[in-house]
């Protein structure tokens, strides 16, 4: 009976030989994936007024993206130098052109959406709740994978414009 | 003398060999890792996770949008890279590979076991399968299978949600031991037209063709056809203990083809989707005690469905969702009686068929509220119109000996709670009341989830479910009592609802950063099973209710990833379920080890992926059992050019023989299940 299992066995355990021969992987750190991501939305966006002299991005609430973000310091976005910083409001913010929320209180949230509905700032997050709330754009964690949805209605309504790219790539427009 | 089960391209040794030569490959060269920020946005859609991520999206737990560590139960998520990864041919297989899910197959059918309870000859009425939020379970029998029968093609996933436990608390009828979600994919995932080709063992041949966009007014379209085709063995093996050798006999009579069309189109919040799907599979077995070796003797089955939903915030804080749907469903056994007293029993010769037909229209609405921080309320009512479901049994020449047409309508009502006590703790609570001309019935629920640190969370279930006796049950048990046709009262059959009590823990931890552990344990008792019986004299089919059963178990999934890329998960099951103490039920493992690996080769554009499954031994119906198992299956898959992609998966690769617990109608015990056998896909972008 035992012996049956033998031949499965040894494939097994080639294939993990084989896995683990391999070191060539694409696969990157959470947090990092989504700040490149961060970077990437903000080439494709088109500003009613384009900034001039930095593009600002912003983030309030998850500390572990703020490392990722802080590496977009010195790059630039349409040759405008980045500029990171962290803020603390929604009055704040409404200098940002980009901004990374993430906050786990419902009312918060809709606060923090509804304060910046009509300003050209490129609102972006991570909670499921989020796009019901309607942030511009918002990350779905998968296994293996990010991918994000967008509310195009909501980003045009603040004058933003999303490249076709952008709209081609999303898990899900709305 | 029996026939060689596999379909033999090459032996396994050999096979060993050619995969060692692989791994030595000079081509294994290192690339230069780029750094993420100078990823493209569309390789970051592609990039994989270097540890597993705590806050998966899952949307089946609760009916909607949550982090898989905020739901009440534990969930687990297969998805398309998945499928690919280890070359999944149906949506069997990818159920199959998870913890305390296991698949078994006739070779007509495959059907789904969950939580130690698969008994032999049972439609899957005890794990509610959805597509899209859309039943499967069909309204004659209550039934969603699971193998080729499935409708919709495994290359139009996008996801499957498995939440195990008790459902019916949101879901009704079906969602007994769990709730199947399967996602399709959108027209993006195409983006333009797509072309793939298979080919296999046992003569199997497959295309489909595709076209998917998403246009720039945010319209997104999807199409796709595809059609399969497995002529089977020459000579069926599992012949071997019921039919004579006979000249040239058997040759492709277990066929199995389908057509299948599935269509989406999503706009904004609207979205309409379909699909037809017919599928023909030769009845190359021993069925009610009679040989039928003539190609025409099949199982026919024909889907059509029709599904409009609407889902958005209608104000603030106020999310709807509406959902109408139409279906059609048909199912038939098509036999000859052959024209031999000896083996036909006295009956007249010519052609047989047993009809159950199904037509209905289902909707739901439902009202989310989350205007308190503290609170989600949500309120939803789901209905159905089952507005013509029938059993026709015709004997040749062509006479209906029964004939019996039915309609009724069963509503159901639902409440349900997500309450945050504070950050770490979150509460859910829920019922749901369901109600149809077979009785009433209530099914709480209620879960609790903690999270004391980021990288640990605590859940606890308790709930009640249901399945209530399917239609099809209620008819022929009323036919086998000697009800007649003309004259049949349901309510006499003295079938009720199975009630299922279920209290069950969550653990999931991570060990490390790149190490996830979940973990679970369960007990259940159902208040009484209702299992098919087979009168021996009539051939005839019944169902009855046999009793207590108890059932606990424990299931444990350990995930590993390495900064190589290589990804492993390995899960272990204990389940007992038992009629009376010490007597266990057919076809229930006692333990089932499965071990998942994927990795990238000699360039990450080309995957490996290996899965080991290990059944242990399970008893069939007549009391004899069937051996522990241990079955693997290897794919290795990638791009030969940017629009063309090839795998070749090799399955049972160490031509495991072992046997499945089957249906009484077929009068044997278990039936073999496949030797090795391979698969080559090719898939053409455009």
């Amino acid at each position: 009976m035992a012996r049956r299992w033998i031949a499965p066995a040894r494939l097994m355990l080639l294939a993990l030989g084989l896995g683990a021969a391999a070191s060539w992987a694409e696969t990157a750190e959470e947090s990092e994936l989504k700040a490149a991501y961060i970077y990437r939305f903000a080439q494709y966006t088109t500003w009613p007024d384009p900034p001039s002299g930095e593009v600002k991005f912003c983030s309030y609430g998850q500390p572990a993206i703020d490392e990722g973000l802080r590496k977009l310091q010195g790059r630039t976005v349409q040759n405008v130098p980045i500029s990171v910083s962290r803020v603390d409001s929604p009055q704040a913010a409404k200098i940002c052109h980009v901004l990374f929320l993430h906050v786990d209180r419902r009312g918060e949230l809709a606060a923090w959406v509804a304060a910046l509905a009509l300003q050209p700032v490129l609102v972006v997050s991570d909670l499921p709740d989020a796009f019901r709330e309607k942030a511009m754009i918002v990350f779905a964690v998968e296994p293996n994978r990010v991918t994000f949805r967008i509310n195009l209605t909501q980003a045009r309504a603040s004058g933003l414009s999303l490249s076709g790219q952008m709209l081609k790539l999303a898990q899900e427009v709305r | 003398m029996r026939e060689r089960r596999s379909g033999r391209v090459c032996a396994s040794l050999a096979c060993a060999a050619a995969l060692a030569a692989l791994s030595g490959s000079p081509a294994l060269a290192l690339a230069e890792t780029a750094a993420v920020l100078e990823r493209s946005l569309e390789e970051l859609t592609r990039m994989g996770l270097t540890r597993p991520p705590r806050d998966v999206e899952v949307s089946t737990a609760a009916k909607f949008r949550q982090s898989a560590a905020s739901a009440p139960t534990p969930v687990y998520v297969v998805t398309a890279e998945d499928i690919r990864a280890f070359g999944y041919r149906t949506l069997g297989d990818i159920l199959h590979g998870l913890p305390g899910l296991f698949v078994t197959d006739d070779h007509q059918y495959r059907y789904l076991g969950a939580r130690g309870f698969g008994l032999p000859g049972d439609y899957n009425t005890r794990v509610l399968i959805l597509i899209d939020g859309e039943r499967v379970n069909e309204s004659n029998y209550d039934s969603a299978l699971v193998g080729s029968e499935f409708p919709l093609d495994v290359d139009l996933i996008e996801r499957v949600e498995y939440v195990p436990g008790p459902g019916s608390a949101i879901y009704g009828n079906n969602a007994f031991f769990g709730v199947v979600n399967v996602f399709t994919k959108g027209g993006h995932a195409f983006d333009g037209g797509e072309l793939a080709l298979q080919l296999g063992s046992f003569n199997t041949r497959k295309a489909r063709a595709s076209y998917g966009k998403r246009f720039d007014s945010g319209l997104e379209l999807l199409l796709s056809g595809t059609r399969y085709d497995r002529d089977g063995p020459r000579h069926p093996y599992y012949w071997d203990w019921g039919a004579p050798e006979r000249e040239g006999g058997g040759e492709g009579l277990d066929y199995d083809r389908s057509t299948s069309l599935f269509g989406k189109i999503a706009y904004g919040p609207l979205t309409l989707e379909g699909g037809r799907f017919k599928r023909a599979d030769g009845l190359a077995l021993v069925y009610n005690g009679i040989i039928y070796d003539e190609r025409d003797a099949r199982f026919e089955d024909r889907r059509a469905y029709l599904i409009a939903r609407y889902e958005d915030r209608i104000a603030p804080d106020w999310d709807l969702y509406l959902r109408l749907g139409y279906h059609r469903y048909d199912s038939a056994v098509i036999y000859l009686i052959p024209d031999d007293p000896a083996v036909s029993g006295g009956l007249t010769a010519g052609a047989g068929k047993d009809l159950t037909p199904a037509r209905w229209w289902d909707g739901e609405i439902r009202l989310t509220h989350s205007g308190f921080d503290r609170h989600r309320w949500m309120v939803g009512a789901e209905w159905h119109n089952n507005h013509r479901l029938g059993v026709t049994f015709y004997q040749p020449p062509d006479t209906p000996y029964f004939d019996f047409g039915y309609r009724f309508h069963r509503y159901g009502l639902y409440l349900q709670d997500e309450i945050r006590l504070n950050d770490a703790l979150t509460v859910l609570a829920g019922a749901r009341h369901d109600v149809s001309p077979f009785g009433e019935n209530t099914h709480p629920r209620l879960g609790l989830v903690w999270r004391p640190s980021e990288a640990t969370t605590i859940k606890a279930l308790y709930g009640t479910a249901f399945r209530a006796p399917s239609f099809f049950e209620q008819a022929t048990t009323a036919i086998v009592l000697g009800e007649t046709n003309d004259a049949i009262d349901l309510a006499r059959t003295g079938l009720r609802p199975k009630t299922i009590e279920t209290l069950q823990f969550g653990l999931e931890h991570f060990l490390t950063p790149s190490s996830r552990l979940a973990a679970s344990v369960y007990r259940y008792r159902m208040d009484d099973l209702l299992s098919q019986g087979f009168d021996e004299t009539s051939g005839d089919t019944y169902f009855v209710n046999l009793g207590k059963i108890e059932g606990r178990g424990l299931e444990v999934a350990l995930e590993q990833r390495f900064d190589s890329g290589l990804r492993g998960t390995l899960s272990y099951s204990l389940q007992d379920s038992e009629l009376k103490p010490g007597q266990r039920l057919p076809n229930s493992p006692r333990s089932m080890l499965k071990l998942h690996l994927s990795a990238p080769l000699w360039n990450p554009r080309w995957r490996l992926g290996a899965e080991a499954l290990y059944l242990s031994e399970r008893g069939t119906l007549a009391g004899d059992g069937v051996d522990a198992h241990l079955v693997g299956n290897v794919a290795i898959g990638g791009d030969l050019a940017k629009n063309a992609n090839v795998s070749v998966g090799l399955y049972n690769i160490g031509d495991t023989r072992y046997a499945d617990p089957v249906n009484p109608i077929f009068r044997v015990d278990a039936i073999d299940r496949d030797g090795f056998n391979v698969q080559f896909k090719l898939n053409l972008g455009f």
